[in-house]
């Protein structure tokens, strides 16, 4: 079956098979072949070379430690996760987790790219949310003083077209 | 051993790493302790490793660990004896130490007199004038526009404008030349009165590269004040210490002694008992040292100094606030090896090291190194404090030993479900000006501005998350893909909607 996960804003996709015991994997054209049993930590063997990876799953989101370095992939729809689909910037989402000091728009205003829309604070650090572009306030999902995780939706925009 | 203590219990005044190591202390010595916990931290690490925990109100800082009526309410609750703050919080108020003393408990801490000395910026530098201790060259005084700008002509440039009342860099302004004078002088103003309600500006030489090097202190109650020797410190992001180490590279026998003699005098300038720090800034064309502040408490990065002395700091904090006497003179004193902390930060080291939350999903510590860790695995980093979340440190014969060591235990530490800087650290490590010890305090921001994560995937990560993917359910299921984001709106994180 085919697998895609999006990586620090970069798609992967690749083709997995199970047969018995052993893993295929087709990666960029390449095909990799390893033993596998889903174990902590995860052994695989790649051309004789034994790694091992310690893991941890969230939801679709997958934490792994391999040679000192700590990745995390997010599990993502195949066809539609090159961000192309509507939405993009217009849905302005929390870069941390934190707490919503100030809202400082409602739906139905129209504001200009770079306007302050909400304070966020975490840790003593407030960041500042922006208009991304001219537009009109389309949803504020959040109030202040609500505490928000990283990447919960906070303001949708809706496109000034001018009118 | 608790019986000749004047207390035998000891309520820990904070959270985190350090709430869990005073613990540790308080165990070897036979005394009691108790925590204090806010509704945020309920279940947390510290709140566990003690013999009993208080709730002292809510999430909120100034409504629980900053809260000096809730903390003396649960030293009385618990019948604790003293009170020993850590470090942040309410360690360097003196208002709580006083408060703490009056209600007839033990301050695990220097006198309030020593604390207010050091903690009002301007007449720590009068008095440390007195005392002999340098600091930089400067001007206080009438501080009309034409009386600055005559002391700016005599300093000359760089200085620094600064709030005579001030801290954290706020109504601060670095003027490059005599041009840019009145500006700064206007724009410090403004910011000073308006954070301090207090507009006095003084100028100070401003020191472009330097590095910053601090001595640990130790008296007791008796007139014994000895120094521990020193912490090189000059590796720091967002004016924030992440990699501690001792004996600093850049020290010799001879600049050593002088700035542990300083750091004495200054501390005995004020009457200092119990552990503290005082800091320097050091000129590393000139060797010339100028005292910064001095820090009326634990410090963080104490752990190289115990390791290379083989000196308790917390037990004998504890020790001499019962009224012991120190056993060991300065002589007896010396630095074995060298040892190197590195603080791990739940943060986005490549998104401007903005604070991160999460839950901490699996966690393995490193072997033979120390860790002081506030976290364990299964528990929540929320935001609402520092996200210092542990420790490690190291202790080897030489630095070059230690420093492998460190790289070697940064690559072993599993800390997975919560973003962190140890990927960061290690890339900090590996430089090759780091491993020369030569760096003053804005090398990191210089050399690491814009510093990624490689952002290559290797083929095996993507096969083994794909064949974590693989579950009985799972295939079963690979019709309707149950995690996509795009079936369940805003946040796809299991456990989003918590809060």
């Amino acid at each position: 079956m085919k697998f895609t996960f999006e990586h620090s804003g970069q798609v992967h996709t690749l083709e997995l098979q199970m047969m018995g015991e052993v893993l295929r994997a087709v990666v960029n054209g390449q095909v990799h072949e390893t033993p596998f049993e889903r174990g902590q930590p995860l052994i695989l063997n790649l051309n004789g070379q034994p790694v091992k990876v310690a893991w941890a799953k969230d939801g679709g989101d997958t934490w792994l430690h391999v040679n000192g370095r700590t990745y995390m992939l997010r599990r993502t729809a195949g066809g539609r996760a090159g961000g192309q689909a509507a939405g993009g910037e217009r849905s302005l989402r929390a870069p941390m987790p934190g707490q919503v000091r100030k809202v400082l728009v409602q739906p139905g205003d129209e504001v200009a790219a770079g306007a302050v829309l909400l304070l966020l604070e975490a840790m003593k650090m407030e960041v500042r949310i922006l208009a991304s572009q001219d537009a009109i306030v389309a949803v504020v999902a959040v109030t202040e003083g609500q505490s928000v995780d990283k990447e919960q939706l906070l303001v949708e925009l809706e496109p000034d077209d001018g009118g | 051993m608790a019986d000749k203590f004047p207390f035998n219990k000891v309520l820990i005044a904070n959270r985190g790493e350090i709430a869990v190591r005073i613990a540790a202390a308080c165990k070897k010595l036979g005394l009691a302790s108790v925590a204090v916990y806010s509704e945020a931290d309920a279940g947390a690490l510290h709140t566990q490793v003690v013999d009993e925990a208080v709730l002292i109100g809510p999430a909120a800082a100034r409504e629980s660990y900053l809260n000096i009526a809730a903390v003396l309410g649960a030293a009385k609750e618990s019948g604790a004896g003293a009170v020993h703050p850590g470090y942040g919080f309410l360690a360097e108020n003196a208002e709580f130490a006083q408060a703490v003393m009056d209600a007839g408990l033990v301050w695990v801490g220097p006198p309030p007199a020593a604390m207010r000395a050091m903690g009002d910026k301007a007449k720590a530098r009068e008095l440390m004038l007195q005392a002999g201790v340098p600091v930089l060259p400067g001007y206080q005084g009438d501080d009309s526009v034409a009386k600055l700008k005559a002391a700016a002509g005599k300093l000359g440039y760089p200085l620094l404008v600064k709030a005579a009342a001030g801290g954290g860099g706020v109504g601060q302004r670095v003027v490059l030349a005599a041009a840019e004078l009145d500006e700064a002088i206007a724009a410090a103003r403004r910011e000073a009165a308006s954070a301090f309600g207090d507009e006095r500006l003084v100028l100070e030489k401003y020191l472009a590269m330097a590095r910053h090097v601090e001595v640990q202190v130790l008296g007791d109650q008796h007139g014994t004040l000895l120094h521990l020797f020193e912490r090189e410190c000059s590796l720091q992001r967002r004016r924030q210490k992440v990699v501690e180490e001792t004996p600093s590279p850049l020290l010799d026998d001879e600049l050593r002694s002088a700035m542990c003699a300083a750091a004495t005098a200054a501390a005995a300038a004020v009457d200092y008992t119990n552990a503290g720090t005082v800091e320097f800034l050091v000129d590393p064309a000139t060797r010339e040292f100028y005292f910064l502040e001095m820090n009326t408490r634990l410090q963080v990065e104490h752990p190289v100094t115990e390791l290379t002395t083989g000196v308790d700091i917390v037990e004998w904090q504890l020790r001499v606030a019962a009224g012991e006497r120190l056993p060991f003179a300065q002589n007896d004193l010396t630095q074995r090896g060298h040892a190197m902390e590195c603080r791990i930060y739940a943060e986005d080291s490549a998104a401007n090291f903005l604070p991160q939350a999460g839950k901490v999903l699996r966690l393995q510590w490193p072997s033979s190194v120390r860790i002081d860790a506030g976290i364990a695995e299964g528990q929540r980093v929320g935001v609402y404090y520092d996200p210092m979340l542990a420790k490690l440190s190291v202790h080897a014969a030489d630095r070059r030993q230690a420093l492998a060591a460190m790289r070697a235990a940064l690559a072993d530490t599993v800390l997975l479900g919560v973003v962190n800087n140890i990927d960061f650290l290690q890339a900090v490590l590996a430089d090759t000006a780091v491993a020369a010890g030569d760096f003053d305090t804005q090398f990191i921001e210089r050399t690491f501005a814009g510093w990624q994560a490689e952002s290559g995937l290797p083929a095996e990560i993507l096969l083994a998350a794909a064949a974590l993917e693989l579950q009985p359910a799972m295939i079963a299921e690979q019709g309707a893909d149950p995690y996509s984001p795009w079936a369940s709106g805003s946040g796809f994180r299991m456990g989003g909607g918590e809060r």
